[in-house]
């Protein structure tokens, strides 16, 4: 019967927690006892075996959870562009106070980017009008959690407007689209809050943006022309890292009228 | 290095950078996850426990000594947010001691899914101060000084815990005919 310290110092040798000299010490036991020798190989068998369990796979959706769980000392909490707009009364005057006075919330296209039919200074005055009063119902939402990238998109419905608002973060390089062909949509406004996109492109039907860190922007729709309610479509979302789709994804618009 | 790391996204964190944050869970919610599974033997509970260890985590991480490692820190919120679900399951009589989850993942429709299950079972007939080092030592793959420092025992209580702990598994797994 071997005692307890060689029981000990076989348990230690197994776990690869000896020095030099244990290990020698190990070695001169295993060497003059047969009980010890079996001991040890019963050991290592066993915790070959344990250290073979594969691990369980996380459920769906668990890494979001947790992220957006967490509220970070310094970090603010998250505000749609429309609260921002609501706490901040000068906005209600004019937009060209927002880009100036207020935060990171910049309508940030281009006429290039744009293409011809979209016109910036009627973007700008969508956004003022109706907003203080609003309510806002959330529409759907998608979860973002692929590769090295996680976040929310809701579809919100403003009174007289639909608005996606977007909130990611991502460790590496990412790209969004956002596909309005089968949601009878258009585009009216966008808008980034406390980010910095690497490029922004519109070519009338899909929105794309590209960057990495957290992203928070919006984007204000409005129904196309002689169309009061929007019908059973969607807004497809594909996400992209290194050039290849992560996720992909749809928002509902579920027939919510606007 | 990994703990330079650590130090590195926990400093970025505390300045409020989510991508920091993102990058902290990446490194340590499977392993926390597989812990709690393998404390709980139920992975909606695990799920439940992984998400509070994060937020626990960081809403105390004021309180973060970092003498330490973090990931030891992360799993002793892990192992006493597992040992405390189990009280109050017991409590609730919601799920016997010693029975495992039957909801099985897809990776337990195989054979070594299967023994990984028995090899649950067998874990949960352990009490919480066995089960706790095995898990640390063979699915966290912690050191002896790390599991004393996240069970805040000494070295010698790790040693002789996981002698009478392996002993009691290598008895009840050859009772059920699992041969390793």
């Amino acid at each position: 019967m071997i005692n307890e310290n060689t029981q000990e110092l076989i348990q230690a040798g197994v776990d690869g927690e000896l020095d030099d000299a244990g290990k020698a010490e190990l070695g001169k036991v295993l060497e003059t006892s047969a009980e010890a020798r079996r001991f040890h190989s019963e050991l290592v068998r066993l915790a070959g075996f344990l250290d073979s369990i594969p691990g369980r796979e996380m459920p769906a959706g668990l890494h979001a959870r947790i992220v957006q769980g967490i509220d970070l000392p310094t970090q603010r909490k998250r505000k749609s562009l429309f609260e921002l707009v609501e706490s901040a009364p000068l906005l209600r005057y004019g937009f060209a106070g927002v880009a100036a006075l207020v935060l990171a919330v910049v309508i940030s296209m281009n006429r290039d980017d744009l293409g011809a039919t979209s016109d910036v200074s009627s973007m700008v005055g969508t956004m003022t009008s109706p907003l203080p009063e609003a309510q806002m119902d959330i529409v759907d939402r998608f979860t973002i959690d692929a590769g090295s990238m996680n976040g929310l998109v809701t579809l919100e419905r403003r009174e007289a407007a639909m608005v996606v608002n977007i909130d990611v973060e991502a460790v590496e390089d990412f790209e969004l689209e956002v596909d309005l062909a089968g949601s009878g949509l258009m585009l009216d406004a966008f808008a980034q809050m406390n980010s910095q996109l690497d490029s922004i492109s519109f070519n009338g039907e899909k929105f794309n943006v590209s960057g990495r860190g957290r992203q928070q922007f919006v984007l204000i729709l409005n129904p196309g022309a002689g169309s009061g309610k929007v019908g059973q479509s969607r807004i497809d979302l594909v996400v992209k890292q290194q050039g290849a789709q992560v996720q992909s994804g749809s928002l509902d618009l579920g027939g919510a009228s606007i | 290095m990994h703990d330079e790391r650590d130090t590195a996204l926990l400093e970025d964190c505390k300045r409020g950078d989510r991508a920091a944050l993102t990058s902290l869970v990446r490194r340590y919610e499977r392993t926390v996850f597989n812990a709690a599974y393998r404390m709980l033997g139920n992975p909606d509970d695990a799920a439940d426990v992984t998400q509070t260890t994060f937020m626990k985590a960081f809403e105390n991480i004021g309180r973060y000594d970092p003498k330490y490692k973090f990931f030891s820190w992360i799993y002793r919120i892990a192992v006493n947010e597992s040992i405390n679900q189990i009280h109050k399951r017991n409590r609730f009589g919601e799920l016997d001691e010693n029975e495992v989850s039957s909801d099985r993942g897809p990776d337990e429709v195989t054979e070594a899914g299967r023994t990984g299950h028995d090899v649950q079972a067998v874990l949960q007939e352990l009490n919480e101060d066995h089960r706790a080092v095995v898990v640390l030592r063979h699915f966290t793959e912690c050191s002896y000084r790390e599991i004393g420092e996240i069970l805040q025992i000494p070295e010698k209580t790790v040693k002789s815990r996981l002698f009478s702990a392996r002993q009691q598994m290598k008895d009840r797994l050859q009772s059920r005919g699992i041969e390793f």
